[in-house]
């Protein structure tokens, strides 16, 4: 009877042992060098140089962006009355370009970047809009590791950036470790779309840290442009090979003549922290 | 709005109270004679004993003192019969519940008496439950004429008067020779038995003898649900969807998908009927499962091409799916128990030889497996009920009930308050009513109501779910007219309301922090009228041409938006309620014709133009059921349309008991939709913004070669076909392959009868893998290593190819009231695994698991990744029968 049962567990597990299964794989891209340019421009509340990178695409999936020298770049704001204003970036790097420390995004105004580059010149604009106040940081221990945490993440009410930067580097025991291995940076979007492939998106890597981590976190507004940019940059990246993929497709911009990437503008708030053990 | 639900409610109630019937002698009744120069006399007494049916003769007219010789065992009354009149040159009739017996008049030709011509029609059944025989052949040797049954049995064929020999058969079943004097009309309700040397014979195409190959048409297929049965499947769970992946020009998408493709056309090109009513999503668990339960089945009709004059709305392919109508002589209780589910079906009768219901039903247990890895699990479950009543009110007037309702709910953490998950249900209800105007004119009408709905459930106990529904109510009425042997012509209309919804939020707890948006409901009406004839020009040569007029209209109350080039919304315009606002006509033509070359040979050609004004609009790339969006032909949405040309070749080989069908195809379609890229599909007031509009390209050949009888049966199907898209600011304008252009399509599928009790089957399957769009490169935002896509549909997954053998053992050594059977499968034997997806963002987790990265900083190593769904799968079923 016993043998009968455990037969009858074996052929009922059976099935649900073999079904779906995710594994990495060699696979041959066809690539090519595309001649496209990419931009990311940030553009925020904050009286500071703000930069705006300039690349090519890269063909290796792990590869390094080749920085684009040379190129003349200026950000021109629009206020409600038309009067114009020019911020010329300057090259401080190859491919990173800054303004001058006295800019800074206000409401009610158009920001627009312009880029000169061979001849080519792309463009992209956008606008402040208002970004919510940070909720307090929430956190909660991971199973089986005493003082060891992980963040928890809760939607903000409008469309936003979290950025999160952890680092616990200067810990005893810790404090020999590279930077990889003591700093973590974490990135969340709040989009409020609602995208089959969002719902059920894959799993996501853990980052757990210990307490006495320093947390600094910066929120960024996002305008209706910018969350549309995000709802498909995520939809190529972490909400990509779930239960319910869509089909494959470029990331939107808000650039012109056929460059890549997006340049915002946002309003920013930010806090740091100490994580402290829980009850 | 009528619903399905109510529908199959109003069904039950009706047939409660019905019954009525006649009774004709049963020609296929099995009896043993042994009789030795017996007097006629007393060997027709006996046959009325035996038989049980009232003998009318005159003893004048026949000397009843002439002595015969009639040794038979097990054989049916008309064999007996046929060997009486051989004898005693007799002839016999039925009329009404009298055999009568008379003088025969034999006739080596036929002699036409006069310019009389008169009707010979009638039922085509089972002998054992009665049920209704779906293009079993009639046939007069003499005139080389013949006809076929249609969907409910019923032949008509008129003939000049004089005396024949008219064969009756039908696939597997014993052929029935009925030897008559046509001096007036004549209703003959035949009764054909199975053949017991083929009950264990499968077949995909039924075609026995020169009515079928007169007019067999291009990419029709007959799928027969005992072969279905013997096809080694997932779980042991037999699938009709699935079954569809053997026939070449049909291929799935992949594992666990219900979502096939049929000659180039896309998912949602497929018109899939359950006694007329169509089911817009045969899936079950996603689509591991379908719908149909094959229990519940008594023919697979599908059409790839040359679809008939009376179907439409769909531009690839026609499945029409009859279910069966209940035994009507005595009470069988069938079912299985697999790894996946139960199921059960019941069947008899209301009154004996008079009506009948057939229902079954099946549920799943895969929640007890899901549960020991997620407790929480708490309503995973599928489950399927299949109705059908069936009463004969007159000799003229039938009536059929069926109710199908399936239904999937899958949702986490019910218990807990704040359960989510996704749910989907079909409902389809018909009432059928067939009435015989005259010998000649034969009507069905039909009043049926199908209603599909797909839940993401948010919050079970706030009741909060974003919804999408399909549904529609119709009103048909179909006639056949059997003018002449050589001509039968079909016509009728169809009224339909069609009622959309493209997907809600049905918020009931507090809305929050953001405002929904409304994505406007739509309604439609579809008026269709048809005629076709089919039309026998010579014995050889048959012509089938037809017409269907198709007008669309849209309804109010609803919300349209005007676009303009760039597909920005520059006018909104408001209908009120009952508002036709906009009208599409669309004609139709289909031609179709068959040359019978030889005793073995036909060639068969068709063209036919079908439109398309319902379309599932979603972009997603799963194999799997997603959450659906059903829009209607509107002022943005022009009705899909298609032409397709299709030429074909028959040959039977007799000896070697095998038929070869060669088809070549070429179709185009205009309309075609495809999306922008990451079009926001759900919650979208202006989703026909993401809409890219275009055409489409198919063609190929079509190959199968099938045993179809001996120990030893089965086939080889192969395809080869290209599908491609045009489409508006799609790949730069440029052509592009579709992602269900998969040109090498190879099936195999072989059945052995190792003895009357054990058959092994065997099922393998190659396909070219299935198109995507690879990255030709990538660049870096944010810490995110994002593709660019130069190309659309650049890339295939990896060639699909997969073995099943199964093996049924018959438990019983003798038949017995009580049978039962085991079967064992092997599912993907040598363990391949085919990709559903290839993946390229992520990364190793401390654990081994592939995941997307959590932290941009340190940068994460990315690589491709391939998703598969099933290693080998191991399954056992038992089956059971209680008579």
């Amino acid at each position: 009877m016993k043998q009968s049962t455990n037969i009858s567990s074996i052929l009922l597990l059976l099935p649900l042992i073999f079904i779906s299964c995710e594994e990495k794989t060699d696979w041959e891209l066809d690539t090519n060098e595309p001649k496209m340019i990419v931009v990311e421009g940030v553009l925020t509340n904050e009286r500071k140089a703000h930069e705006v990178s300039i690349s090519r695409p890269m063909t290796d999936l792990n590869g390094t962006p080749q920085p684009i020298s040379g190129a003349l770049v200026a950000i021109w704001e629009r206020d409600q009355a038309n009067n114009f204003k020019a911020h010329r970036l300057h090259e401080v790097q190859p491919g990173r370009y800054l303004t001058d420390s006295t800019v800074r995004a206000v409401f009610g105004r158009l920001y627009m970047l312009f880029i000169l580059y061979q001849g080519q010149e792309y463009s992209g604009r956008s606008y402040l809009v208002p970004v919510d106040q940070l909720e307090p940081l929430r956190y909660h221990q991971v199973p089986g590791k005493e003082l060891w945490y992980e963040l928890n993440f809760r939607e903000t009410d409008r469309p936003s950036m979290v950025e999160i930067s952890l680092n616990w580097g200067h810990l005893i025991g810790f404090r020999n470790l590279p930077a990889e291995q003591t700093r973590a940076r974490i990135v969340y979007y709040t989009v409020k779309s609602i995208d089959v492939n969002k719902i059920f998106r894959p799993a996501k890597e853990r980052v757990p840290f210990p307490v006495g981590t320093r947390v600094y976190r910066r929120q960024y507004s996002m305008n209706e442009s910018q969350e549309e940019f995000v709802r498909t940059l995520m939809a190529e990246t972490e909400w990509r090979g779930g239960l319910f993929d869509v089909q494959p497709g470029n990331v939107r911009t808000n650039l012109s003549e056929g460059a890549v990437g997006y340049f915002s503008v946002s309003q920013v708030v930010a806090d740091s922290s100490v994580i402290l053990p829980l009850n | 709005m009528l619903t399905a639900r109510h529908v199959i409610q109003c069904l039950l109630i009706i047939c409660l109270g019905m019954a009525s019937a006649f009774a004709q002698p049963d020609l296929s009744k099995k009896m043993s004679m042994n009789v030795i120069g017996g007097r006629l006399e007393y060997v027709l007494q006996e046959i009325s004993k035996t038989a049980d049916v009232e003998l009318s003769y005159s003893s004048k007219k026949i000397d009843l003192s002439q002595n015969v010789s009639i040794q038979k065992t097990n054989a049916s009354l008309a064999e007996i019969l046929n060997e009486l009149v051989r004898q005693a040159n007799l002839d016999y009739m039925i009329v009404e519940d009298h055999l009568v017996i008379k003088p025969g008049k034999r006739k080596k030709q036929i002699q036409p008496e006069g310019p009389f011509h008169y009707t010979l029609s009638g039922y085509i059944r089972e002998a054992e439950s009665d049920e209704v025989l779906i293009g079993a052949t009639v046939y007069v040797a003499d005139l080389g004429k013949g006809t076929i049954s249609n969907e409910f049995g019923f032949y008509s064929l008129t003939l000049p008067s004089g005396s024949y020999s008219i064969r009756f058969s039908y696939i597997g079943y014993q052929t029935i020779r009925w030897q008559t004097d046509l001096l007036a009309d004549q209703v003959i309700d035949m009764k054909l038995g199975l053949e017991p040397s083929k009950l264990e014979e499968v077949r995909i195409i039924k075609i026995d003898d020169e009515v079928d190959l007169a007019q067999i048409r291009t990419g029709n297929v007959n799928l027969e649900p005992r072969s279905v049965e013997r096809m080694p499947a997932f779980l042991g769970e037999q699938n009709v969807i699935k079954a569809l992946d053997a026939i070449p020009g049909i291929t799935l998408q992949g594992d666990g998908s219900t979502l096939f493709f049929v000659r180039g056309g896309n998912k949602d090109q497929n018109l899939i009927l359950i006694d007329d009513a169509p089911i817009y999503n045969p899936a079950h668990f996603l689509g591991i499962f379908s719908t149909f339960i094959p229990e519940a089945i008594k023919d697979i009709n599908i059409y790839k091409g040359d679809i008939p004059a009376e179907y439409g709305g769909r531009l690839s392919s026609l499945i029409d799916v009859r279910t069966k109508d209940g035994d009507v002589n005595r009470t069988i209780v069938n079912g299985s128990l697999g790894l996946a589910t139960a199921k059960v079906a019941v069947e008899g009768p209301f009154r004996k030889g008079k009506s009948s219901y057939f229902v079954s039903g099946r549920t799943s247990y895969i929640k007890w497996y899901v549960q020991q890895y997620i407790p929480s699990m708490e309503r995973f479950y599928f489950t399927d009920l299949n109705v059908k009543f069936n009463f004969r009110l007159s000799p003229k007037d039938r009536l059929y009930l069926t109710g199908y309702a399936g239904r999937d709910y899958f949702v986490l953490g019910t218990s807990t308050g704040n359960g989510s998950g996704i749910s989907w249900q079909n409902l389809a209800g018909t009432i059928r009513w067939n009435h015989l105007f005259s010998d000649k004119l034969f009507s069905n009408t039909t009043l049926y109501s199908s209603k599909y709905d797909y839940n993401f459930v948010i919050n079970v106990t706030e009741d909060d779910y974003w919804n999408s529904h399909i549904a529609n109510l119709s009103l048909k009425t179909d006639f056949s007219w059997f003018a002449s042997p050589d001509i039968t012509l079909r016509f009728g209309g169809k009224v339909t309301r069609h009622n959309f919804n493209p997907g809600n939020m049905e918020i009931n707890s507090d809305p929050g922090y953001y405002n929904i948006p409304v994505v406007h409901r739509r309604i439609a009406r579809e008026w269709t009228l048809y005629l076709s004839n089919n039309h026998s020009i010579t014995p050889r040569f048959s012509l089938r041409y037809g017409l269907r007029l198709g007008i669309w209209q849209n309804m109010g109350e609803t919300t349209e938006y005007v676009y303009d080039k760039w597909y920005n919304p520059t006018d909104t315009l408001v209908y009120g309620a009952g508002e036709v606002y906009n009208t599409y006509t669309r004609l139709e033509p289909r031609i179709g014709m068959t040359y019978q070359a030889g005793r073995s040979t036909s060639l068969k050609a068709s063209y036919s133009r079908t439109a398309q004004y319902l379309q599932l609009v979603t972009n997603s790339i799963s194999p799997f059921t997603t959450l659906e969006v059903y829009l209607p032909a509107a002022p943005n949405i022009r009705p899909q349309m298609a032409d397709q040309y299709s030429v074909g070749f028959f040959q039977k080989f007799r000896k070697a008991h095998l038929d070869l069908i060669l088809e070549v195809f070429t179709k185009k379609m205009q309309n075609q939709i495809d999306y922008a890229d990451h079009a926001y599909m759900l919650l979208n007031p202006h989703i026909e913004q993401e809409l890219r509009f275009g055409t489409g390209e198919a063609y190929g050949f079509e190959v199968l070669l099938k045993k179809y009888q001996g120990r030893l049966n089965g086939w080889i199907g192969y395809a080869w076909s290209r599908s491609w898209r045009q489409i508006d600011d799609i790949n730069n304008n440029d052509r592009y392959r579709a992602a269900w252009d998969r040109p090498h399509d190879l099936s195999f599928y072989l059945s052995y009868n190792v003895s009357d009790r054990w058959t092994i089957s065997m099922n393998w399957l190659y396909m070219t893998g299935f198109a995507f769009s690879s990255p030709t490169s990538f660049y870096q935002y944010n810490g995110y290593t994002v593709p660019i896509y130069e190309k659309k549909n650049n890339d295939r997954l990896p060639d699909y190819h997969r073995l099943d053998i199964s093996t049924e053992f018959q438990i019983n050594q003798k038949p017995q009231r009580y049978s039962h059977r085991i079967r064992l499968t092997l599912f993907n034997l040598y363990n391949r695994t085919n990709p559903i997806a290839i993946n390229f963002n992520k990364t190793l987790y401390a654990n081994g698991d592939p995941v997307v990265p959590g932290k941009l900083y340190p940068p994460p190593e990315l690589f491709a990744t391939q998703k598969y769904l099933y290693g080998l799968v191991p399954a056992i079923n038992y089956i059971f029968t209680f008579k």
